[in-house]
């Protein structure tokens, strides 16, 4: 008897309804629209980002095994590809260190390799044209290189390949004549300056053996490994299978470790979806009290709690969809722009954003957490519609109190994320970022004296380093020495050692770093070999080190570049530091003298001298300019450097700053950028103050834009919440009003009262905004390393305080002229 | 045949010192198509009388009965629908969905319980109110005392057992609310509708067939149909 299941009535007064409620369906679609912006762009943001990440796991040398392998000759590849957990194994030999000296390669790191017929086809080297090698006289070129040689190359064309190969243990060139058997679809075109060449597995054997197969990476694919393996089960599976094979050293295997930045945007996505549910909330809330009294009446005609949710939902999602679609097609263009300025960040997975794919899938997520927000945001309000009874309905009276708190709160919410976004991307700190960077003009840094390689180290030419020392708009240069002790045939674990020195573990040295190791907890053993100790050391034009101080901190002594230049005097740099207080009641002191021997690997000879500690010194946190950074320890001048290691030394630089007349930039950046790549070697590096200013400028345009139109979203959320709770209140007094103003009150005092409620509710906010954005501004902003300014924290608090205030001003002015469209008299009559 | 029967019901409100005696053991029964008008001064308890007979209200006991269902055992959404189906509300503030027009007013509580208009009813009832050419006009367009007709149609569109109208002249002047009394007494005799009007006009009242006093919650006369 008691069934009911008729949507029609339902439906039609949900309809007609709709219309009436005019100013609350604008809000609601505005709230609607503007959370799913954020959420796209969060979105889109957060899924570019990962893609980014995979992509950047994928595109890497031996593509079919995401570049996971070991060391090993054509021995241990017949042992790997007897292990029941490998699906195939591949073999890459390379033909000779580094990259054949041909023009055509310049500015290019080129791999010239030696490999199986298989390794084609496991690792997507897929032809285009002409054939794979057949014989040592062929070669397989890619078609980015055909490009960049910027000729016409097609197969059968001749190429003679400028090779270094190793004779009597000495490298030698070795030009060798080759026909290019065709042209293949490079797989790792994203890398920007990397090729490869290929040619049949026996070329080594014949062209270099003395090479020895000391470089060639067996790829390994195992069975049940996919690129979502975690990191440290695919280290875990070739560390074993190294081991058993006898491989020389693993390719450790860098998987796209996502999690962080899966995390990051879900944090800051529930963030939003919180802003947005606040809004939209009180807004659906605030229209069902409205209207309680007329769902009362519904219900007391006969309408049941399941035909009031049924009209009410019918509206809901239509200003649900219309808000969504529109909110989705914005935040889709504001991507495009997001996922520029993101491909323009200096990560390594930077060049690595793509549009497609991501804007498709963060259009539609958005959809489906925009669609979630509605939904809970307006499921409280449909309750209380559906629960109401009729007599509750007919006495029901809202305080306000809830929706004033929940407009509050959502204020503060968007003030916060309005000053963290506008301190971060406005208050962008381009010099600051600039001067973190580069300490002079330009710097042509040897890489691998600084960090570790999977090939050998191949020193910085004296010719190149004169060269540009001589170039006639270079105004000074200052030389850096990293000593270098390892022997770079010792691999270890597929890796050669950055640059690394070694004194005599004795002595003053012993006594600091017993101290030093139980401080930072590390274990002696591991860093004292055959009695010595190994550690960073610098040698540095004394005419540097005003540049330097620059990114120091003194914990001791003082600086003073005439008596550094004597070579009597070194710096110091501990390993630990942890605050100056601590340091210098166990560690060493400026003053002393220290006696160090210092081994020269190539001789098999230490070389002692005393010298006395000028000071000690720490790096600042957070600068990546200078040289003095760890590893370095001990910091000697050139004069010095070159009395201790002699000839070696000349293998040994590391670095070279210049800083120039700076007449033209543009022209001095190309001009040195030429000169390495003419030089081969693609260890050898430079950046630059300008290239780095270009770059931070253009970053903090795009942030610019982005971090204002972001943040004046967030902050419109805050204050939309905020006119809704002003103009439901005021209409809902209209009575009141309309009675006070007929005892006298004028249209100013009404101003005023409206006024007075809204800047209650600014103020309040912007108490919690200040000190609770302050600490989010500055984290936000080391996060993104763009620099905290105060000045620029200070404005947003302003902003948003001008803002909030403007904004209850014009409101409490549009109410009040709405208002008096009618007089006092007739507002009452109509009460009546 | 007695459509209504209300026995022992009380509604109290508050405790101690502030309990309020809202409807205090009151009990009367009504037959079909009689008019009863309750005449109670303000505070009497005839309005709460009249939310719990209508189910929009529970008492704290006693038992009320409509066309032999009790209604006190049923669950909201059952009262619900009964409501829509066996009992029409006329208030004093009419009560009209402003943004439909008069029929479909009219016709809601039909089509909310999924029935087929009976068009030819409709008619005869507007007819006997006498806005049959304000079908199409909006409640805003309607005077005070056309909406109070397009109300009392609507009270009768379901064809149910008992017509409750909540001091139905209120808002009305003299000559309109002597109208909308005589029109509400037309439809009733016409349909053998039983109405239960609540008043506080004894002038009002005396075109009922009945009238039940109602006094600090107590019915203190006509409660039995003589």
């Amino acid at each position: 008897m008691f069934e009911n299941t008729n949507k029609e009535m339902p439906f039609e007064i949900a309809k007609e309804t709709m219309k009436a409620h005019r100013l609350r369906n604008i809000m609601a679609c505005l709230a609607i629209a503007l959370t799913t912006v954020l959420i796209t762009v969060i979105c889109g943001a957060g899924i570019s980002t990962v893609d980014a990440l995979l992509a950047e796991s994928d595109i890497k040398p031996g593509p079919g095994t995401n570049g996971l392998g070991i060391y090993g000759d054509m021995d241990t590849l017949d042992k790997v590809r007897k292990e029941s957990q490998v699906e195939w194994a591949d073999i890459a030999r390379p033909c000779m260190q580094g990259t054949p000296r041909n023009k055509e390669f310049a500015g290019n790191e080129v791999k010239f390799l030696a490999v199986n017929q298989e390794y084609y086809g496991h690792h997507y080297v897929n032809l285009i044209s002409g054939n794979y090698p057949k014989n040592e006289g062929e070669v397989l070129i890619s078609d980015t290189l055909v490009k960049k040689a910027g000729t016409a190359i097609t197969p059968g064309q001749k190429i003679t390949l400028n090779l270094i190969v190793l004779q009597g243990g000495k490298q030698v060139e070795l030009p060798v004549d080759m026909t290019i058997s065709g042209i293949y679809d490079n797989p790792l075109e994203m890398l920007a300056n990397y090729e490869e060449l290929y040619t049949v597995e026996t070329f080594p054997d014949t062209y270099n053996p003395e090479l020895n197969d000391a470089l060639s990476i067996i790829y390994i694919k195992f069975l049940n490994v996919t690129k979502f393996t975690p990191e440290y089960e695919l280290n875990e599976k070739i560390g074993d299978i190294c081991d058993r094979v006898d491989g020389k050293g693993v390719v450790m295997a860098i998987s796209g470790d996502i999690s962080t930045e899966i995390m990051s945007s879900a944090l800051l996505l529930l963030l939003v979806m919180i802003c947005g549910f606040l809004l939209i909330y009180n807004i659906f809330y605030i229209s069902v009290v409205n209207d309680i009294r007329f769902i009362g009446n519904m219900k007391i005609i006969g309408m049941t709690k399941k035909q009031i949710g049924m009209m009410l939902n019918w509206q809901i999602r239509r200003l649900g969809a219309a808000g969504i679609i529109l909110g989705d097609l914005a935040g889709t263009g504001l991507n495009l722009f997001v996922i520029r300025l993101f491909k323009m960040q200096g990560f390594s997975y930077s060049q690595f954003y793509k549009t497609e794919t991501p804007l498709f899938l963060a259009a539609v997520f958005s959809i489906i957490f925009s669609a979630i927000t509605v939904w809970i945001s307006s499921k409280k309000a449909i309750s209380l519609a559906k629960k109401v009874s009729p007599i509750e309905a007919s006495r029901f009276r809202s305080s306000g109190k809830k929706k004033t708190v929940f407009a509050i709160f959502s204020f503060t919410l968007g003030g916060i994320l309005f000053c963290m976004l506008f301190t971060v991307f406005v208050g962008y700190d381009t010099e600051w970022k600039v001067d973190r960077k580069n300490e002079s003009d330009f710097t042509i840094q040897q890489w691998h004296a600084i960090q570790p390689m999977n090939e050998a180290y191949e020193p910085m030419s004296e010719k190149l380093v004169n060269a540009i020392r001589n170039l006639d708009f270079v105004k000074e240069s200052y030389l850096f020495y990293y000593a270098r002790n390892t022997k770079d045939e010792e691999a270890s674990d597929g890796f050669y050692d950055q640059s690394i020195g070694e004194v005599k573990f004795e002595g003053r040295i012993k006594e600091v770093m017993k101290e030093e190791f139980k401080k930072l907890q590390w274990i002696e053993e591991e860093h004292i070999k055959n009695g010595r100790y190994k550690s960073g050391i610098l040698g540095m034009d004394a005419g540097a080190l005003d540049m330097e101080a620059q990114n120091v901190n003194i914990l001791d002594g003082k600086l003073d570049a005439k008596l550094f230049a004597s070579g009597d005097y070194l710096i110091y740099h501990p390993f630990s530091s942890m605050g100056k207080k601590d340091y210098l009641d166990y560690g060493m002191r400026a003053g002393e003298k220290i006696t160090l021997s210092f081994w020269d690997y190539t001789q098999k000879e230490y070389r002692t001298k005393t010298f006395t500690v000028m000071a000690v010194v720490e790096k600042i946190e957070d600068n990546y300019a200078g040289e003095i950074s760890l590893p370095i320890q001990f910091v000697i001048s050139n004069h010095a450097f070159e009395e201790i290691y002699k000839e070696s030394a000349k293998k040994m630089v590391g670095a070279l700053h210049l800083n120039t007349l700076g007449r033209n930039q543009r022209m001095e950046q190309s001009t040195i950028e030429k000169m390495i790549e003419n030089d081969f070697n693609p260890q050898v590096q430079m950046h630059s103050r300008y290239q780095s200013s270009m770059d931070e400028q253009s970053k903090r345009e795009q942030g610019v834009y982005i971090g204002l139109v972001m943040g004046l979203i967030v902050a419109f959320i805050g204050l939309t919440n905020i006119i809704n709770t002003m103009v439901t209140d005021v209409l809902s007094r209209k009575i009141e009003f309309a009675t006070m103003q007929s005892i006298g009150m004028t249209k100013y005092q009404m101003i005023a009262k409206i006024c007075g409620t809204g800047i209650k509710m600014v103020l309040i906010s912007l108490l919690l905004i200040s000190p609770l954005s302050l600490p989010a501004a500055k984290a936000l902003a080391s996060i993104m390393t763009t620099g905290f300014r105060p000045p620029v924290f200070a404005q947003s608090c302003i902003l948003t305080l001008f803002a909030g205030m403007l904004v209850v001003y014009l409101t409490s002015c549009i109410l009040t002229i709405t208002l008096n469209q009618k007089t006092a008299v007739e507002r009452l009559r109509e009460a009546e | 045949m007695k459509i209504l029967e209300v026995k022992e019901l009380v509604k109290h409100y508050g405790q101690d010192e502030n309990l309020i005696k809202a409807v205090d053991y009151s009990s009367f029964s009504a037959q079909k198509g009689e008019f009863i008008a309750i005449v109670g001064t303000s505070g009497s308890g005839k309005t709460t009388l009249l939310n719990l007979i209508g189910g929009l209200d529970t008492p704290d006991s006693g038992e009320i009965i409509i066309e032999g269902q009790k209604i006190s055992d049923m669950k909201p959404d059952e009262l619900t629908i009964f409501r829509r189906r066996k009992i029409g509300f006329v208030f004093q503030n009419y009560n009209l969905v402003t943004v439909l027009n008069s029929y479909k007013n009219i016709i809601m509580p039909v089509k909310l319980d999924g029935n087929k208009v009976d068009k030819e009813y409709i008619h005869q009832i507007t007819s006997i109110l006498g806005i049959e050419n304000k079908m199409k006009s909006y409640p805003n367009q309607l005077s005070g005392g056309q909406q109070q007709r397009v109300a009392i149609a609507r009270a009768l569109s379901s064809k149910p057992a008992l017509i409750l109208a909540d001091e139905p002249t209120g808002n009305l002047d003299s000559k309109t609310s002597q109208e909308v009394m005589g029109l509400l007494k037309a439809t009733s005799r016409e349909f053998n509708q039983t109405v239960i009007m609540i008043t506080h006009n004894e002038e009002i009242a005396q075109l009922a067939d009945r009238i039940i006093h109602i006094e600090d919650g107590k019915i203190v006369g006509g409660e039995d149909n003589v």
